[in-house]
């Protein structure tokens, strides 16, 4: 299929069955609409280019940056199509929490400002959200920027409602139910909206993260009432989702369905299934539901790493450095301070500095060799880095890091210890530090 | 109904359902009255030292005393063998008066001539704000010879980071980075005057990634100082390690919830006058934040303490905060204040009257002022526990505000509604609870010579109470008064 642009790549997504016996309902069939085959990646494409698009000639004309408060797939997709026209495009945040994300927006090469963060100590009289912000900066400069105000602008319901909505009411017919993530309730309203016209009894189901928790892309409830666009009343039912669920549900539709959804959809098909299940047994007749698979799984690793570091383990050998425990090292050989300077003179060992890079260039002991702990550590689960007939001496800050990597050599035959109080107490001891010259940290 | 429901130590419950000792205090020494229970620092102490073990770090609680203008906490402090912060000459004599001796003190914050002689007398260790200090500190140096050198830790600001553009506020503290160099020149130019010690910084924004922008300009500036022949040795890492007041998590963001639908018109207010504590409506969408303390959290004291140490900085291969401290051989010093002093202290007032006012609203009006209670006019969102004199009377709900006896229409002690199952009356006692840590004289004054609370200590012995007046508590005594 040929196409002249890139922008003509948005819409038109699929929808996809989800198979009944991962789901598990009797009398409703489920379909996945599938947005990340937007050319961006994610559902945002759409409202990206609603927003501007009949305002391209003019932003170029006057020289304006786009202006937008997103963390993730509104702002990709925002600088997607600014870059393709040769617009500047910035974003003010305070929400970026995952470092893909950001990653992404740089390489994209993106304009981020990121608010900070709550003060402990809050000054009342100090209006500090990202939208108030860049509200102050778009008066200041009116000229300057065209903000696209995502969370109040109509054209985000509108695209869902002409394009969204549109394509699952021609692919499907009557839908009963359908759910979405809320962020800036535009998809959800749109597309509901849409299904309405055909089906005034629709029941709309709106997915919110648990509170003090964090799901990309998705608000929890205590935040919605900062969404312009957001009306309670138009869904039948609001559905809290913790992230570590939404994981869970997302890992479903990976592993069974093929869907390599990310943790936003998970925290929908959660939502979906959560709401059907209470109702599924009380049908008298079949009903067909629909829910939205917002992106893609790549851009939140690390999201998934922190909430989930099982998925991620490796297999570690029993008798690995890092399976030695504490208790095994009480008889480490050490080499007390006050004999430390003359038993060096004398053994000449190596001296292993397990410090930072950076620590062991702002002071070290002489002749010593900084290999930091991390790094040490894969090297002797790997292959031991030594000979048996050196002598090791390992130096940490105070002598406690220092005595597993002494005792794990010393069990496996080699002649390894651990200087006492580390370098602190050699420094407390008054002995020679020195300190590699850099030009790095001039004024 | 709106529930903030306090978290309350077993031993301050105890106290609390102990309703004829608290009638005998608040009618022998009237009311508004603070109850402090200085054994309750041990625990928040210990919880500290436990962090410094996990990452064998050799840190010092300097208790800032800021937070609290008792004695006996003072004196408890000293007794616990941790340190001290002071901002101002009184707060040093106290610090002198409970058995510090100069080299345990801190002296920070904006300081008077008075406040760094004095200092310089005891050897205290001085933080240092501003260039003018340092300046003052050479002139009194040279007319009192003191022994040492002075000790002093550099406090900066104005930090950046080389991989994010953070939009940060102007603070009125620390010196500027740009004028690093100027104070290299000074220092060198006065080595024999100064003991520079290290840096202090304040980490007191809630996210980890401002906390790691400070730590590595933390590195950026260890380096520099150091290549200058200035070595740290400390780090000061500040307080603002947090109190959660709130039992439930749920009650906490219901009322927040509240308050936004408030200032939405969706709901009828909770607060006077609509009182919007930061949110506004912009064409029915809630703006601005919440101005106040969050009284509930998730991560406090020396939990939270644990994650500023585990952030990890991007620049330094993703090593963590503690890590990089000790590595750098810095011995780790923390000021808090709040977070040393939670469940430590509660505040009573009697009940003066209770009416309703000309709209409606039921008002109750306590024997104190919001001087009593606020803290840099922030009030505290935290339901009171009421003790009645009255039995069996029938509950059903009502919201009142409390008020206080000045004469002002601002003068509330509480701006938000407070929903209670019955209306105290007269002679009844409302206790505020967890209010040690600025809460209880922060802002305490004598308008209209109303009068400023006493404040009592309470300490328990096998199973009874003992209760001393502030200046006459000592640790050091109780074996042979008990």
């Amino acid at each position: 299929m040929k196409y002249q642009h890139i922008t003509e790549l948005i819409g038109n997504t699929p929808l996809l069955k989800i198979d009944p016996a991962v789901h598990g309902l009797k009398n409703i069939e489920l379909y996945a609409k599938l947005e990340f085959y937007n050319p961006f990646g994610s559902l945002k494409d759409r409202i990206g280019w609603a927003m501007i698009k009949d305002d391209l000639q003019s932003i170029i004309d006057k020289k304006q940056i786009i202006l937008e408060s997103s963390s993730g797939n509104t702002a990709k997709a925002l600088q997607a199509i600014a870059s393709v026209y040769g617009i500047p495009f910035k974003t003010i945040t305070n929400r970026i929490k995952v470092q893909e994300v950001k990653s992404i927006l740089q390489i994209m090469g993106a304009d981020i400002e990121q608010m900070p963060g709550k003060s402990e100590c809050p000054d009342p009289t100090d209006p500090n959200d990202p939208l108030t912000h860049i509200d102050t900066i778009v008066r200041q400069e009116k000229d300057k920027y065209y903000y696209t105000t995502q969370y109040t602008n109509e054209k985000n319901i509108e695209i869902h409602f002409e394009t969204t909505g549109k394509e699952i009411v021609d692919d499907l017919g009557r839908v009963d139910y359908f759910f979405g993530g809320l962020g800036t309730t535009g998809s959800t309203r749109g597309t509901a909206q849409y299904i309405k016209r055909n089906n005034p009894d629709l029941v709309s189901v709106g997915i919110v993260s648990s509170v003090d928790d964090y799901i990309p892309g998705i608000r929890t409830i205590t935040e919605m009432w900062e969404v312009g666009l957001f009306e309670k009343d138009f869904y039948a039912a609001i559905e809290e989702i913790h992230s570590i669920t939404a994981i869970d549900a997302m890992l479903t539709l990976i592993r069974k369905c093929g869907i390599l959804a990310g943790p936003t959809s998970g925290a929908s098909y959660e939502g979906t299934i959560q709401y059907l299940k209470t109702i599924d047994d009380t049908l008298k007749e079949k009903k067909t539901a629909v829910f939205i698979v917002c992106d893609r799984f790549e851009y939140y690793i690390s999201y998934i790493k922190e909430r989930k570091p099982e998925l991620f383990g490796e297999k570690v050998r029993a008798d690995s450095l890092s399976q030695l425990k504490e208790s095994d090292w009480k008889d480490v050989p050490s080499i007390k301070i006050g004999s430390a300077e003359a038993w060096v003179t004398i053994h000449k060992p190596i001296i292993i500095d397990i410090r930072s890079n950076l620590a062991f260039r702002t002071s070290h002991i002489a002749n010593s060799l900084n290999i930091p702990q991390e790094q040490l550590t894969k090297m002797i689960d790997g292959a031991m880095p030594f000979s048996k007939g050196q002598t090791i001496l390992f130096i940490c800050p105070v002598g406690e890091q220092s005595k597993r990597f002494a005792m794990y050599l010393k069990n496996k035959g080699y002649d390894a210890y651990t200087l006492e109080s580390g370098i602190v107490g050699w420094r407390d001891a008054g002995l020679a530090l020195e300190k590699i010259e850099t030009n790095r940290a001039s004024i | 109904m709106i529930k903030l429901t306090p978290k309350v130590d077993a031993l301050v419950r105890d106290f609390v359902d102990n309703k004829a000792l608290i009638r005998t205090l608040t009618n022998g020494f009237g009311t508004p009255l603070n109850i402090i229970f200085p054994e309750i620092l041990s625990k928040n102490i210990k919880s500290f030292q436990d962090i410094f073990k996990k990452y064998n770090l050799d840190g010092k609680i300097y208790y800032a005393h800021k937070a609290n203008k008792s004695l006996s906490l003072v004196k408890q402090a000293k007794s616990e063998n941790i340190f001290i912060d002071v901002a101002s000459a009184k707060e040093l004599h106290d610090a002198l008066n409970s058995g510090f001796s100069g080299d345990e003190i801190e002296v920070t914050g904006p300081k008077s001539s008075e406040l760094l002689i004095l200092a310089l007398q005891h050897q205290c260790i001085i933080q240092i704000d501003n260039m003018s200090e340092l300046k003052q500190i050479v002139n009194f140096f040279n007319k009192l010879h003191p022994k040492n050198p002075v000790s002093i830790l550099i406090r900066f600001s104005g930090f950046s980071s080389q991989d994010t553009k953070v939009i940060s506020k102007d603070s009125r503290f620390g010196i500027g980075l740009s004028e690093q160099k100027n104070v290299i020149d000074f220092l060198t130019f006065h080595k024999d005057i100064f003991n520079f010690k290290g840096f202090s910084f304040h980490l007191d924004s809630n996210t980890p990634k401002e906390k790691s922008i400070a730590l590595e300009n933390l590195i950026q500036l260890y380096e520099t100082f150091q290549n200058n022949g200035l070595t740290s040795t400390f780090v000061n890492i500040g307080g603002g390690f947090k109190i959660n007041y709130i039992a439930e998590e749920k009650e906490w963001n219901s009322f927040i919830d509240a308050l936004q639908q408030a200032a939405l018109g969706t709901i009828s207010p909770i607060t006077w006058h609509n009182a919007n504590f930061g949110f506004y409506n912009e064409e029915n969408r809630v703006r601005g934040n919440s101005n106040f303390y969050e009284y509930f959290t998730k991560t406090a004291g020396a939990k939270y303490l644990d994650e500023i140490l585990s952030v990890k900085l991007p620049s330094q291969d993703n090593t963590i905060a503690a890590q990089m401290i000790s590595d750098l051989m810095l011995k780790l010093v923390i000021e808090p204040g709040r977070s040393l002093l939670d469940q430590v202290g509660i505040t009573v007032a009697k009940v003066n009257f209770v009416k309703k006012s000309p709209q409606g609203e039921w008002l109750v009006g306590l024997d104190m002022n919001r001087s009593n209670l606020a803290s840099t006019d922030q009030e505290m969102m935290l339901d009171p526990i009421i003790v009645y004199k009255r039995e069996d009377i029938n509950e059903k709900e009502f919201g009142v505000y409390f008020v206080g006896n000045l004469c002002l229409e601002s003068d509330f002690i509480y701006k938000h509604k407070t929903f209670i199952k019955r209306l105290p009356e007269d002679g009844d006692l409302v206790i505020f609870i967890n209010t040690a840590a600025y809460n209880m004289d922060f802002t305490e004054s004598a308008t209209i010579q109303q009068k400023i609370a006493k404040k009592i200590v309470v300490i328990k012995r096998d199973n009874h109470f003992h209760w001393f007046e502030d200046s006459q508590y000592n640790p050091y005594l109780l074996d042979e008064q008990i």
